[in-house]
């Protein structure tokens, strides 16, 4: 108890500058975060799937960067390191997105039409399968892929912000726009909108909607692979970290809205800087705690504000 | 629920005759005995909201994890021990804590029955909030709150923090797996002898009622908030007791792996009952055996990769037999009663 309170006495008084800090170090993680819960809005509001499994793409994405990066400081040792993290991008968006057509065929494909129960049920099966069989190839071990970047400071050392943080979210943003362009503006994503307003009337306008429930399926995949590319140098790769992801993507859907763009990247920057904040105050044992709990809280204040209006969440 | 068929108490009796006799037969798979008693009880506090009311919580492992905790420090408190000191000598000298026989039992039980009562409670205040929201809601919702409750267990350092608890050492004289063995068929058998009979009452068909459509229910008037919030607690006191037993047998808990386990226990306790039928009263517990066996096979012959093989069997089974065997053995009698006549209606 008594060194929470101390944190708030140096986040109030002490020190403000930190609070800087841990703002800054948020809203670029959140980035990342925007990035997976924006997969997960585009599968939940096409296919009217959770996708469990979200957070075991991540990591399987990330597994897929570090050993191309690795294998490749071996190949060539003098070329920059940052240089094959950008090209192990999407390499493991292809990988995880054929990884994910393959989920999609052997298992998504027969439940599309069943209740929400067993579609949740099922990912969460794909989720222990991937998270154990990467445990036994990749082993239990701590993986992370060293970027080489400095860590800039700024006000005389009172803000520091790692370089490899800021790298992941430029990256992410410029994947979050290239797919969100691609959503927009392509036929293809147009098919996808498509389906997702009235999957009946677009099979009627002819949209092969079957084929478009695979591609966007395929697409979450590839953005899971870019998310576990920056994930991999960014922060640390375990097989069992996957269910964090997952859920704090839920999270944010749940906050934002499905369909709600701005929405998720508004949620997913603000639980960057809350994960950052509650780190900090509780300790970092609290971290992940204060993420998962956060879902449930979402939940009844959502529950609350719809009671309300007489409506339910369903 | 139809009226009870003669057939379904001969099942009963014959099923509580194996249950009484196989420690006699099978002395050394008594742990595994035991953990079977503990699935079954399990997977019938599942149903109760899973099955019989369509409200699928992915987090009654919270309630499980609870009870465990509750159980081995209520051995420690009986004990006449103060928990903190007990915990912090974990690693060293753990075996100058004893107690005798005769507490070790009585704080057992009592350990259980708080367990229990304080679980209800939980449920009841829990239930009350997070089962306002509904399917997709509900499922993930409660999911946060289980892995959540591990992570903030293995905070606290009087409970041992992130590296566990361990339950009191059983002193000489105590059949540990067999009072465990005994004390779960007991509460199977009471849990199982109040579900038949409560299926059969009106909180029973509101139950279902809200299954089947909850704003109609509600439209009719039915006190569907709390039916909801009872039946989760109800729940909540057998997840507890279920706990407690599972973490006496494996003497050791351990926050996130053993208590709040979401990808074993806390998966498998829906697991059980879809295998076995969901909204069944037998499935659960046809399920629970089945699994037990399956885990079991899968344990001894596929070394490191159980765990691979058990998700897979969670996959198969969610996607080729979401009704479970008590689903396949309903759509085979109903084709032999269609084919050999139409007086079988009722």
């Amino acid at each position: 108890m008594d060194n929470i309170l101390t944190n708030i006495e140096l986040l109030t008084t002490l020190a403000p500058t930190i609070n800087l800090e841990l703002i800054a170090n948020g809203l670029l993680v959140g980035a990342i975060f925007a990035l997976i819960a924006y997969g997960m809005a585009l599968v939940w509001g096409v296919m009217d799937i959770i996708n469990v499994a979200q957070g075991a793409f991540v990591i399987l994405g990330g597994y897929v960067s570090f050993y191309f990066v690795n294998a490749m400081a071996q190949v060539a040792p003098n070329t920059p390191g940052i240089l094959w993290i950008v090209v192990s991008m999407p390499i493991a968006a292809a990988a995880v997105a054929l990884f994910s057509l393959i989920v999609f065929k052997l298992v998504i494909e027969r439940i599309l039409d069943r209740d929400l129960f067993i579609s949740l049920l099922a990912t969460f099966g794909i989720e222990l399968v991937m998270q154990q069989a990467m445990n036994q190839i990749f082993t239990a071990e701590e993986r992370v892929i060293d970027a080489h970047l400095p860590t800039f400071a700024f006000l005389d050392y009172m803000v520091n912000i790692p370089g490899s943080r800021l790298l992941g979210a430029v990256l992410g943003i410029v994947a979050a726009v290239g797919i969100v362009a691609l959503v927009r503006y392509s036929r293809f994503g147009r098919a996808i909108r498509a389906t997702a307003q009235n999957p009946r009337a677009a099979r009627i306008m002819g949209i092969d909607t079957n084929r478009v429930y695979a591609m966007t399926f395929a697409l979450n995949g590839a953005i899971c692979g870019i998310a576990g590319s920056i994930v991999a140098f960014v922060y640390v790769l375990h097989p069992f970290q996957g269910l964090v992801y997952t859920l704090r993507s839920f999270a944010i859907v749940i906050l934002a809205g499905i369909g709600n763009i701005a929405g998720v990247i508004f949620a997913a920057l603000g639980l960057g800087v809350y994960e950052n904040y509650s780190g900090f105050v509780l300790g970092p044992e609290f971290q992940d705690g204060m993420v998962f709990i956060i879902v449930p809280i979402t939940l009844l204040v959502r529950a609350w504000i719809m009671r309300r209006k007489r409506q339910y969440l369903k | 629920m139809a009226k009870t068929s003669p057939m379904q108490w001969i099942a009963a009796l014959a099923f509580l005759a194996v249950a009484i006799a196989a420690p006699f037969f099978m002395p050394n798979n008594m742990s595994q005995l035991v953990d079977l008693m503990v699935f079954i009880l399990i997977a019938l506090s599942w149903d109760m909201l899973g099955g019989q009311m369509g409200y699928n919580s992915f987090g009654n492992i919270l309630f499980f994890g609870i009870g465990m905790y509750l159980v081995a420090s209520t051995q420690v408190w009986m004990g006449g021990y103060e928990l903190a000191e007990y915990n912090s000598a974990k690693g060293g000298n753990l075996e100058s804590f004893t107690v005798t026989a005769p507490i070790f039992v009585q704080s057992l039980i009592i350990g259980l029955l708080a367990a229990a009562i304080l679980n209800f409670v939980i449920g009841l205040i829990v239930g009350s909030q997070l089962l306002q929201t509904r399917g997709h809601y509900f499922a993930v919702g409660t999911l946060g709150l289980g892995v959540a409750a591990g992570e903030f267990a293995g905070t606290m350092d009087f409970l041992g923090g992130g590296s566990g608890m361990n339950f009191i050492q059983p002193p000489d004289g105590v059949n540990l797996t067999q009072l465990l063995y005994f004390l779960g068929l007991g509460v199977v058998a009471i849990f199982f002898v109040f579900l038949t009979w409560l299926h059969r009452t009106r909180f029973g068909f509101v139950m279902n009622a809200i299954r089947d459509n909850e704003d109609k229910a509600e439209a009719m008037g039915l006190p569907t908030g709390r039916v909801k919030t009872f039946a989760w607690a109800i729940a909540a006191a057998f997840a507890a007791i279920a706990g407690g037993l599972y973490g006496a047998g494996k003497n050791f808990i351990d926050p996130t792996e053993v208590a709040f386990s979401l990808p074993t226990v806390g998966v498998w306790m829906l697991l059980m009952p879809l295998m076995g039928g969901k909204g069944t009263l037998w499935g659960p517990i046809l399920g629970a055996v089945m699994f037990q066996l399956f885990k079991e096979f899968f344990w001894t012959y596929l070394f490191g990769w159980q765990r691979v093989a058990l998700g897979l069997l969670i996959v198969i089974i969610v996607v080729f037999f979401p009704n479970g065997l008590m689903g396949g053995l309903k759509a085979i009698s109903s084709r032999l009663s269609g084919k050999s006549g139409k007086g079988e209606a009722a």
